[in-house]
């Protein structure tokens, strides 16, 4: 019997297919982090966050169904805009890339109510982003 | 005659009540899933920092029998309280003592008293700026209960589902004004989701709920039938 596979490949699938579009990577000039960005990190960037990450069992088998948070922090609205924009092409329908499970749904399914906000160089920045849905599929 | 009306009020009337229930199973995995502030960051003589261990200590005393409800307040008895023994209202004492501990920890602090404080500096400054007490409705004694910490917790609730015309829906709120930075992250903290988490895990369980109730009124929505037997000769 195969090991039950985690929600880390996931997450690196994901990061994965962001990081293999050009116009995004040239983009984002602090690199993508997961949950906080460092305090010095250049904007803009991008922060994912796994929120949830719940099994459905069925017969041989697992679906794992994640969503993610993938925010943008610009130093105005309109890169994040246009960031949160190229991330959407970038994952929505996208197919990833996973060892032991199979990519089943990769969908932006809300957009983030947040606004803008101060940093700690009293800086104001904007945050846009979205959840996005993502079922991986393993037979076991 | 059959009043299809009747059997398919009592349906919806099943699978709104159902809806309910499931918005309840929601609020209490946010709850459970909402993060509490620890203002205490350094263990204090009257503050149990160790639960387990307390726990242990107090079950080989007692030759292995202790109530699982007797695990928050094993430690030291606050003056106010009656001394010894165990009580039945545990948990509203609980809320008491954390009050009475975090401003006697503040005072020390302020004095410095103690080369390690009962607080730790974040926990000071929250217990000074009142930002950490959060007065709910929960009692305590005869009074509004007031707590330290717990806020973002203590306020989730579940709305009563709404009907309109064929569709029903029930909210779980979250009223706190930081509440959306937890759930959704800021610029100088993580996210820590509850709200979102709590919902997905409930799905299938809250679709399960309703399939159910909507099966037991189909099954006993039969009452509502009423068989007229004419007999034409």
């Amino acid at each position: 019997m195969m090991a039950l596979a985690t929600s880390a490949p996931v997450k690196r699938a994901v990061v994965q297919t962001l990081r293999a579009s050009p116009s995004l990577v040239s983009a984002i000039a602090g690199g993508i982090h997961e949950g906080i960005a460092p305090r010095k990190v250049r904007y803009p960037f991008i922060v994912y966050q796994l929120v949830s990450a719940p099994y459905r069992r069925q017969w041989g088998g697992v679906i794992l169904e994640t969503l993610f948070d993938v925010s943008v922090f610009a130093e105005n609205p309109v890169d994040a805009n246009n960031i949160d924009a190229l991330i959407t092409t970038a994952l929505n329908e996208a197919v990833l890339v996973m060892d032991e499970q199979d990519s089943m749904l990769c969908r932006r399914v809300a957009d983030l109510p947040t606004g803008p906000d101060i940093d700690s160089e009293g800086k104001r920045i904007y945050q846009v982003g979205g959840t996005y849905s993502v079922w991986a599929h393993q037979t076991l | 005659m059959i009043d299809f009306e009747a059997i398919a009020q009592a349906i919806f009337d099943n699978a709104v009540a159902a809806l309910g229930e499931g918005a309840v199973i929601v609020e209490g995995r946010a709850k459970a899933r909402a993060r509490v502030r620890n203002l205490f960051g350094i263990e204090h003589e009257d503050v149990p920092n160790k639960y387990i261990g307390n726990t242990e200590a107090l079950r080989e005393a007692r030759g292995g029998e202790i109530g699982a409800d007797e695990r928050m307040v094993v430690g030291k008895a606050p003056t106010h309280l009656k001394a010894g023994g165990f009580r039945s209202n545990q948990r509203r004492n609980w809320r008491h003592r954390r009050l009475a501990m975090a401003e006697r920890g503040l005072a020390d602090y302020k004095a410095g008293i103690h080369e390690k404080p009962a607080l730790d500096r974040h926990g000071a400054s929250e217990v000074k700026t009142k930002r950490a007490l959060f007065v709910g409705s929960t009692k305590v004694g005869k009074g509004i209960g007031a707590s330290i910490g717990g806020r973002l917790r203590g306020e989730i609730y579940a709305e009563a589902p709404s009907v309109s015309g064929l569709q029903a829906e029930s909210w779980v709120i979250s009223p706190t004004e930081y509440a959306k930075y937890m759930e959704f992250g800021t610029r100088h903290n993580r996210a820590f989701p509850f709200l979102r988490p709590a919902a997905e895990e409930s799905r299938e369980e809250i679709v399960g709920l309703i399939a159910d109730a909507v099966r037991e009124a189909s099954r006993t929505g039969g009452s509502s039938m009423d068989i007229e037997i004419v007999v034409r000769l």
